[in-house]
């Protein structure tokens, strides 16, 4: 560790990784290790169950899970495979609204678990992590826009 | 109030900004006419700001073939506010229109001046963004199931 760290960052330094969390200060990243809460899943363990009220955000701090839409209908299908530093359920930072898809655990999984009061809380007192935060959450929506629709780029940049 | 005004504040993406804020935004822009069908920006032209539709209409072309087109109360470069990348289409106006211009750079100090307005405009991007996906993904989901009942 060199003179210029952050006193805590290996408390801290897993949601460094994290790309939502890219570009936040170590002071206000220390704050939301300190208020998230670790969970961990099993495999096979559902994490969120779609069409669920959605309160709280989630961090891969290492495993596997899957992301699942209509689960046990005719029409289910796995959507994407996230992994470490990846997150999920992040909707719900932006506005109240259901879970759109369920996640299941495919192999043991710890997670950084963050409620969404308490993430308007730190905002309140540090609005720029906010900032932060949602630019990189754009950023990363903006992706999958472009993947929808490849003509978004085109008229957003 | 002008019209630049009205139209600025009714975009998504500045909703829940105080008057007085959108005020000090309306004061740093720029106002650029265009006539009927003439070039807006080049495809190799970074955008480096929002531009906001206050009349007329644009449209959006890449290797010949219109992929978009946006007309009043509409915006476009909202991702330059965040990240550099080309857009890659060329920006011509349809009818004549009148657009809005706020760089990058006045954003950026409207970010250092008043942080939390500010942290309000990337939250309604979020949001927008969230929209568009929601809109997309029920598109989505609809031509499957006439899809699959054909």
């Amino acid at each position: 560790m060199t003179a210029n760290n952050h006193p805590f960052e290996d408390l801290y330094a897993p949601l460094r990784q994290v790309p939502l969390f890219q570009g936040v200060d170590g002071d206000t990243l220390l704050v939301f290790y300190v208020a998230s809460e670790e969970l961990i899943a099993r495999p096979g363990e559902v994490i969120m169950q779609e069409g669920d009220p959605g309160n709280e955000l989630f961090v891969i701090a290492r495993g596997q899970v899957d992301v699942i839409v209509s689960q046990g209908t005719e029409h289910e299908t796995t959507i994407a495979q996230l992994g470490t530093n990846d997150f999920f359920g992040e909707m719900c930072v932006i506005e109240p609204t259901s879970r759109s898809a369920t996640v299941i655990a495919t192999e043991i999984t710890f997670l950084y678990v963050l409620k969404t009061t308490t993430l308007n809380k730190i905002y309140q007192i540090w609005p720029e992590a906010q900032t932060t935060i949602m630019s990189n959450l754009s950023l990363e929506l903006a992706k999958r826009v472009q993947k929808l629709d490849p003509r978004y780029f085109d008229r957003a940049y | 109030m002008n019209r630049s005004y009205e139209v600025l504040k009714s975009i998504g993406l500045l909703a829940w900004v105080n008057e007085d804020k959108l005020e000090w935004l309306l004061e740093r822009s720029l106002s650029y006419r265009y006539e009927a069908d003439e070039l807006i920006m080049d495809a190799t032209s970074p955008t480096d700001g929002l531009y906001v539709i206050v009349s007329g209409q644009v449209r959006f072309t890449r290797a010949e073939s219109q992929v978009s087109h946006l007309e009043v109360g509409n915006y476009f470069g909202e991702l330059s506010l965040i990240s550099k990348e080309l857009r890659g289409s060329i920006v011509e106006s349809i009818s004549p229109s009148e657009l809005l211009y706020i760089s990058r750079k006045h954003f950026n100090g409207f970010a250092e001046e008043f942080p939390d307005p500010y942290a309000i405009i990337m939250t309604n991007l979020a949001r927008e963004l969230a929209r568009m996906i929601r809109q997309l993904n029920a598109i989505t989901a609809l031509q499957q199931t006439a899809s699959s009942e054909r």
